[in-house]
């Protein structure tokens, strides 16, 4: 008898005696997955900075997924008031984009039918409607969807 | 939002009884609107015929229709625009008498633009002890595919429902019917929502805001076997006076236990009018795996509030004049209802602007006007 089903029959036993309750799943913590960060820096980052991050996109902090760029978002540094480096992002700021991105790649099974390529892929290319009707990549053959792509890979 | 729906289709379906004798038809419509104080308004028209085709074999259908519309597809940051759509259902049914024994089973299909489900049912019922003593069984199965707006059919996800419900009513007296029902439910597949994605705020202790959240998509197991207990009593209190109490308690393999207690009367205020008053209080725990926040990431993480710590109060009244049409053209009976909603969701947070808050309470009306008509 499977442990579902004990528990099933359990659960069914407590509700005609007392209506008491069941523990619930066991749920513990479930890391990020986790695709090549230097990948990430070196190949994804300037893709991301060229495709989504304007301030009007996901370089807006009331997104749900949201990418700091030189060129648009900056963060807060972390000594208040110290410079910030005009041409390059905080290891923070860096690792705050690449934490949002691989948070999107909790139970993806395979890199091509990931949500978060999906979504910048037109839909008549197989990709997903995103929320603007933007799309970034028209085909599969373009060189930054392979690039992303294969980034995905080396999380999965 | 769609238990409300199913709530109120439940409501307004169950109408007047079906046409008995061969040729009998009755036919009903009628409207009914839901609004809250988050925005959200469902415009829900209905109709339904049923017809006896032979002596004992009943066939009907029935649509419903909900014109969804809301000021944000989450209400849980307001994070999302705006969105209308429109959610058809139609059903068919057959239902049958074999002396005591009566048998139905059908069909409900619902399709909406991210939704589609398809539901088969049967039922059973008999009666013994000279009709003192009715023992029912039911099964239904649905099957539903959920996606997201603008995803390709092709990868929208499963969600499996198998319900059996028992229900064994008792007369006790020329004046009290009692009744008791089990039901059983078990879900599989996916059983999130796809809209509700969930932020992790950061577990360093400093201030926890919008901007510092990275945001998952919600996770629930993919298993839920759900438990429910129903004892009913309806009491004739001189004859134009009826009153009903109703307890219903549940729990679940996800730790949620509810409680939830009704109490109604139904008055007959002569010349054909009912009047109808009943008010439901419904309490339940949260599911083992909410959190009005988390810091850190998990198997299952949820911003449901729909499983979180909450009760509700649902108070319903409603006017049902009926008149007999002059010659044989039967009878007409007119609904007017009016509900009052009140839910308190005791441990939810929402985002507003960057800060969290504990949420309001909600607030919601309905009003519903039908008509049916029972034709010999």
């Amino acid at each position: 008898m499977s442990l579902v089903t004990r528990s099933s029959l359990l659960c069914a036993l407590l509700a005609a005696v007392a209506l008491s309750g069941c523990p619930g799943p066991d749920n513990p913590y479930l890391p990020y997955p986790e695709p090549d960060y230097d990948e990430y820096v070196a190949i994804v980052q300037p893709i991301v900075e060229r495709s989504c991050s304007n301030l009007g996109c996901h370089g807006d902090l009331g997104r749900r997924l949201t990418f700091y760029t030189v060129e648009y978002l900056r963060a807060e540094p972390a000594v208040p008031g110290a410079p910030l480096d005009p041409d390059r992002l905080t290891t923070a700021e860096l690792g705050w984009n690449y934490d949002s991105l691989r948070a999107r790649l909790i139970d993806e099974e395979s890199a091509d039918e990931a949500r978060v390529l999906l979504k910048n892929l037109d839909p008549e290319a197989g990709g997903i409607v995103h929320a603007d009707g933007e799309v970034v990549w028209y085909a599969t053959d373009e060189p930054d969807y392979v690039a992303f792509r294969d980034w995905i890979e080396t999380g999965l | 939002m769609r238990l409300w729906i199913a709530a109120a289709a439940a409501v307004l379906l169950a109408g007047p009884a079906v046409a008995q004798d061969a040729g009998d038809t009755q036919v009903e419509g009628g409207v009914g609107y839901y609004g809250n104080d988050d925005g959200l308004g469902v415009t829900s028209p209905w109709a339904a015929a049923n017809v006896n085709l032979a002596e004992q074999l009943n066939v009907g259908v029935s649509w419903t229709a909900d014109a969804i519309s809301s000021a944000t597809m989450d209400v849980v940051t307001s994070a999302t625009p705006g969105f209308r759509e429109t959610r058809h259902e139609v059903g068919l049914n057959l239902a049958g008498d074999l002396r005591t024994v009566r048998v139905g089973g059908g069909w409900l299909g619902s399709f909406e633009i991210d939704t589609h489900a398809n539901s088969f049912f049967g039922s059973g019922e008999i009666d013994l002890l000279q009709r003192n003593l009715t023992l029912a069984v039911g099964y239904g199965f649905s099957w539903l595919r959920i996606g997201q707006v603008g995803e390709p059919l092709g990868i929208w996800r499963d969600r499996f429902v198998h319900q059996i419900d028992g229900t064994v009513t008792l007369v006790l007296s020329r004046s009290t019917i009692a009744s008791a029902t089990y039901t059983l439910q078990l879900m599989r597949g996916y059983l999130a929502n796809p809209y509700l994605d969930v932020p992790v705020f950061p577990s360093d202790g400093e201030l926890q805001v919008r901007s510092r959240a990275q945001w998952v998509e919600s996770r629930h197991p993919g298993e839920r076997d759900r438990h429910a207990l129903a004892a009913q009593i309806r009491q004739a209190l001189g004859g134009r006076v009826f009153l009903r109490l109703l307890w219903r308690g549940y729990l679940d393999d996800w730790a949620m236990r509810s409680h939830s207690v009704e109490l109604g009367f139904a008055v007959d205020l002569g010349k054909g009018v009912v009047l109808e008053v009943s008010d439901r209080f419904h309490w339940q725990s949260s599911v083992s795996f909410y959190r009005s926040l988390y810091t850190v990431n998990r198997d299952f993480i949820t911003r449901d509030r729909r499983l979180g710590k909450m009760w509700t109060d649902m108070a319903r009244v409603a006017l049902r004049p009926r008149v007999d049409l002059a010659g044989k053209r039967g009878r007409m009976e007119l609904v007017f209802a009016a509900e009052f909603h009140w839910t308190h969701y005791a441990d939810f947070l929402v985002l507003e602007g960057e800060q969290l808050r504990p949420a309001k309470d909600t607030l919601a009306g309905v009003g519903q006007v039908g008509i049916s008509w029972d034709r010999p």
